[in-house]
């Protein structure tokens, strides 16, 4: 009886543990998003300096979760919206409206991303 | 995770059921659900060595979730019977009285020649020796020989026999073993003194020694000593 009682506390603590890090990358990216909206509204209205600080605060808030999202979450992910924030960031140094909205949509499709594959829907199990 | 977690459970569901539909013939020793876990456990487990972008933990999650499946499983066939036949069937019999049950044979897709092989690998040449052939749960055929045919017990030769019991090993290539000469009621003294009486000095010389419940000792000397 002992194994099966270990085998349903197993099962739980998975269970569990499966929907605290739901949880969690659900409040670290629409932390980040936040962060990033922010940054390109305010980028919008021409405070470039202003926005260039909230995008480096979202790339700081996203970096600080790396390892946890190395543990997680597929490296190619990672990997890939990391480039989309060094992108993003390399954005604001030409001040172009153009490519920082290329660039935004990108880094925030990719944040998006790694919450919604994570996610329990039909699609993401199927 | 999560994803992982009812993938893992999802798929294992599936290849319980699509090997309980391909039938006993399938299975050879293993029961269903622990042939469906060492199936899975060893793809799932190779995927995240040979692909480092994927985390370890998607390797150790699922095979944490397909034990805990197969722990339930087995307590669950183990108090409910009705559990225990639906997952693992029923055994069949394939051979009634002398009778090939050809019904049962077409239903667990059990060919002539597979029953004939099962039979031959106990032994077994000629069909018509055979009483009654049950196909296991597991696969494996087992085989009750005509009375005319079994061989002749102790009992119907009316030879009383003493029980000889399991003979311990109390000598393992040379090694002595403490705990079973203890359990078998003898002293460090009386194994000297039989070694002795074989003209064996040490118990490093003995490749292997054991002794039975009604003293009958074995006693196979390393080659080099004899």
């Amino acid at each position: 009886m002992k194994k099966e009682i270990f085998a349903l506390i197993l099962l739980a603590v998975l269970a569990a543990g499966s929907a605290m890090h739901l949880i969690f990358l659900r409040r670290v990216t629409a932390d980040v998003t936040g962060l990033l909206d922010g940054a390109y509204r305010t980028a919008e209205a021409s405070d470039w300096e202003s926005a260039e600080a909230l995008a480096e605060q979202a790339d700081e808030k996203w970096h600080s979760a790396d390892a946890y999202m190395h543990i997680f979450i597929r490296h190619p992910e990672t990997d890939s919206t990391a480039d989309a924030f060094y992108d993003f960031l390399g954005s604001f140094y030409h001040r172009d409206m153009a490519e920082l909205r290329k660039t935004y949509l990108a880094v925030k499709a990719h944040v998006a991303n790694i919450y919604e594959m994570e996610k329990i829907t039909p699609g993401s199990i199927f | 995770m999560a994803i992982v977690i009812l993938r893992t459970i999802i798929v294992f569901i599936a290849i319980v059921a699509a090997m309980r539909l391909m039938g006993k013939r399938q299975l050879g020793e293993l029961e269903l659900s622990e042939l469906c876990v060492a199936v899975l456990i060893s793809n799932m487990a190779a995927h995240p060595l040979q692909d480092i972008g994927i985390p370890l933990l998607n390797g150790l999650v699922p095979i944490a979730v397909l034990l805990c499946c197969e722990i339930l499983i087995s307590f669950l066939s183990l108090k409910s019977e009705k559990f225990r036949t639906a997952l693992f069937g029923k055994p069949c019999v394939v051979i009634r009285s002398g009778q090939i049950c050809q019904d049962e044979m077409k239903k667990n897709r059990f060919s002539l020649d597979e029953l004939c092989e099962q039979l031959r690998r106990k032994d077994i040449t000629d069909l018509s020796k055979v009483s009654y052939a049950v196909l296991e749960t597991d696969g494996t055929l087992s085989a009750v020989l005509n009375a005319s045919q079994q061989p002749v017990t102790a009992e119907d030769a009316g030879i009383s026999k003493s029980e000889h019991g399991l003979p311990l090993s109390l000598i393992c290539d040379g090694k002595l073993q403490k705990n079973h000469l203890e359990r078998a009621g003898k002293t460090a003294e009386w194994l000297e003194g039989e070694l002795r009486k074989r003209n064996i000095t040490r118990t490093a010389d003995v490749y292997y020694m054991s002794v039975d419940e009604c003293g009958d000792i074995y006693i196979a000397v390393k080659d080099g000593e004899k």
